[in-house]
């Protein structure tokens, strides 16, 4: 024995109040699948790649997955040693210290925020052209705003009632949906066939287009992550929490290769390139069939937000335990175990944001593609931070390999050349989504300059995460007692 | 006394926990490499696997590493159990009294461990009372209260005497009775021509901890049930000594 070290552990879990160690594995799984909504996002992120680069979306999408996956790799090993509530957040603070944690945490807010108001967006939009195809002319105006104020009304009961509820009405009805859409490109594919003439290549690979597509892609794996914020409440977390962060990125992306291939060369080369509708336009061939598409993206979209807006809940409620937000933000419910609180304050403006868009006219298609966009620059932003945090972390735990260097490195890297490569372009594109991201990390810089002249202590604090316990060494009685 | 690098991933798993239990909690990944003489990459991930599933836990500074629940278990139905002094003189008063054999069992988890056994009525069928519940006075009152007795005790139930009660609906009601008695018998279920009599040490609501067992010939089962009174007595006494 080389040093001597007095270990210790916590008397109690300093995010105790959840209902501890519950949820199993699939439950897991199905927060870590709805937050990234496969069956929604596969029917509307590659029209919108086709319709702002039209190159291959195959390439696109499988260079997303690489990106994906590198950020995954470097997630899970910090998943296997630290059960976070906060997800990435906890995991910067261990690996990076408590500043780039404040500064990751909102980056992480932020993007849970945006995706959670996209969903309830979509639901609205997509509910009322459901509404629309079956023949019900109420007027738009009226009826989107309201679907979504009530849809959030459901979410916000959905997660103070508890997320192990949540998480089980998420994973049916994300199956549900992708099965559905999948039967229907297999149909289409066993009526119709495949085509052919070779597909016409897609605008010869220029780097720029490609850039812009790998950006758009990535948006279709985020919230992948999120399963992380049940680190206290999953049943063995530290096997189960990297089990999802493996196979979720993996298994959406399967997903979307086979969407995307199916798009790609099915559908395009009888449609004709200058055709870039949605794959579910193109699918539904019929008013009942698009009816029950949109139902499907919009139950998808409503899975998508709640899930997101469990992992933000969370984010909020350790930010409030650790007095980096005002103490009732960590606030659990005594009976449901929730963080009611954090769900509570969350909620209105969520809610809120897409009721005003819907109510000001703004284009469905454009406020879901300005959502995504402005979503996928808090996730980067927070997974670039992760990735640098995760041999740090290790280190610190003497736990660092050559590999884990290397790996962050490679990761690190690619994230600021995507990080840099889609600020750039949007500042030329749509220069006030940057900016409003801008805006929002200065906003978290004077949050931190603030903390470190008043609040000092909960500065410190950053990072609670769920500890071991004196139950989780030994039963204090026999086990047959 | 370092242990050689096992050859196949289990054992090497059971060195992992091995070290760490000998090194004592907080022991790190370095001292359990070190200690091992295994490479770090092979540690890493077995001691994260072990984590994961609970056989080991880290402290709180993530840096060492102590034994989980899991591998609490597996100490915890095997250590033998501690009889007291105090304990021991009752169940020897108890020993003078009766002119039968007296044993003190201990329940752990879903088996049985002899705690006391009294020299000069050994025990019959020792493999017999630990593995086959469903035969024995004790076995029964385990099962009693175990109400998910049916899954987890998987396997048909097996006769060992004529007497041993084989249909699990036969047991089951046998098991209601039991419980309503607070009080288990078996006469020629677990040896034949031989009787026994549980009455459960503590856990007079809830679980109880252990059986005290009174044992003779059959033929005298009438004698047997009429210290149910008295060994119930004792068992109670025995109670706060024990547990």
């Amino acid at each position: 024995m080389a040093t001597m070290q007095v270990a210790r552990i916590a008397s109690r879990s300093p995010v105790r109040g959840l209902r501890r160690r519950r949820l199993p594995f699939a439950d897991v799984l199905a927060q870590a699948v709805a937050a990234v909504a496969p069956a929604g996002v596969m029917s509307t992120i590659p029209a919108l790649v086709l319709r702002a680069t039209g190159v291959n979306l195959l390439l696109a999408f499988s260079l997303a997955l690489g990106v994906v996956l590198l950020v995954a790799a470097c997630v899970r090993p910090m998943t296997q040693r630290m059960s976070s509530v906060s997800g990435l957040y906890a995991y910067i603070a261990k690996g990076l210290g408590p500043v780039p944690a404040v500064l990751g945490g909102w980056s992480a807010v932020f993007g849970y925020a945006l995706i959670g108001m996209t969903g309830v967006f979509a639901v609205g939009v997509y509910t009322g052209r459901a509404l629309r195809t079956v023949g019900w002319a109420a007027p738009g105006a009226v009826v989107a705003p309201l679907t979504m104020l009530a849809a959030a009304a459901v979410m916000a009961a959905l997660m103070i009632r508890g997320v192990r509820v949540a998480a089980r009405v998420v994973l049916v009805v994300e199956c549900v949906a992708i099965g559905f859409l999948l039967a229907l490109m297999w149909w289409y594919l066993a009526a119709e066939g495949v085509p052919a003439a070779a597909p016409a290549p897609a605008s010869a690979a220029d780097p720029r287009q490609l850039a812009v597509a790998v950006i758009l892609s990535i948006g279709a794996f985020v919230g992948f992550e999120s399963a992380s914020t049940l680190g206290g409440e999953a049943r063995r977390p530290l096997a189960t929490v990297p089990r999802a962060i493996r196979w979720t990125p993996l298994a959406t992306g399967a997903l979307y290769l086979v969407a995307v291939a199916f798009q790609e060369y099915v559908l395009r080369p009888r449609r004709g390139p200058e055709d870039q509708g949605a794959l579910v336009e193109l699918l539904a061939t019929s008013p009942s069939v698009a009816f029950a598409i949109d139902v499907c993206i919009a139950t998808s979209f409503f899975a998508c937000a709640l899930a997101s807006l469990t992992a933000l809940a969370r984010v909020l409620f350790c930010m409030g335990r650790e007095g980096v937000l005002p103490g009732r933000l960590g606030a659990a419910h005594v009976k449901r175990r929730t963080p009611h609180v954090a769900i509570l304050l969350a909620m209105p403006p969520v809610a809120a944001v897409p009721a005003a868009l819907a109510l000001a006219g703004v284009p469905g298609g454009q406020a879901l593609t300005d959502l995504i966009l402005l979503s996928g620059f808090g996730y980067l932003g927070s997974y670039l931070l992760a990735c640098a945090a995760m041999p740090l972390l290790l280190h610190r735990i003497g736990e660092a390999r050559r590999r884990s260097w290397a790996l962050a490195a490679v990761a690190v890297t690619t994230l600021a050349v995507v990080v840099v490569g889609a600020t750039a372009l949007q500042l030329a594109w749509a220069p006030h989504l940057p900016a409003l991201y801008g805006a929002v990390m200065l906003g978290a810089v004077a949050h931190v300059l603030w903390l470190r002249r008043r609040r000092p202590w909960a500065l410190a604090r950053v990072g609670v995460y769920d500890e071991t316990v004196p139950g989780d060494l030994l039963d204090p009685r026999p086990a047959g007692a | 006394m370092n242990a050689p690098a096992a050859r196949t991933p289990t054992a090497n798993a059971m060195a992992v926990v091995r070290a760490v239990a000998l090194l004592g909690f907080g022991a790190t990944a370095r001292e359990v490499c070190a200690y091992l003489r295994m490479p770090p990459a092979s540690v890493y991930r077995i001691l994260n696997g072990l984590v994961g599933d609970e056989y080991l836990v880290r402290t709180g500074d993530l840096h060492g590493f102590g034994l989980g629940r899991a591998a609490a278990e597996l100490v915890q139905t095997i250590a033998p159990p501690v009889v007291t002094t105090a304990a021991r003189d009752a169940i020897d008063a108890f020993r003078v009294r009766v002119r039968f054999g007296v044993h003190v069992l201990e329940f752990r988890d879903l088996s049985l461990l002899v705690a006391d056994e009294d020299a000069d009525h050994p025990i019959q069928a020792r493999v017999e009372l630990t593995r086959a519940l469903h035969a024995s006075a004790p076995g029964k009152l385990l099962l009693a209260q175990t109400p998910d007795w049916r899954t987890r005790r998987a396997g048909a139930l097996t006769q060992l005497t004529p007497g041993t009660i084989t249909d699990p609906d036969a047991l089951e009601r046998e098991l209601a009775g039991i419980r309503a008695a607070g009080m288990a018998t078996d006469v020629g279920e677990l040896v034949a021509g031989r009787a026994c009599l549980a009455a459960p040490i503590g856990g007079d609501r809830e679980r109880a901890h252990g059986a005290l067992c009174v044992t003779g010939p059959a033929e005298r089962a009438d004698v047997l049930t009429g210290l149910a009174d008295e060994a119930r007595a004792v068992a109670r006494a025995l109670a706060p000594l024990l547990y």
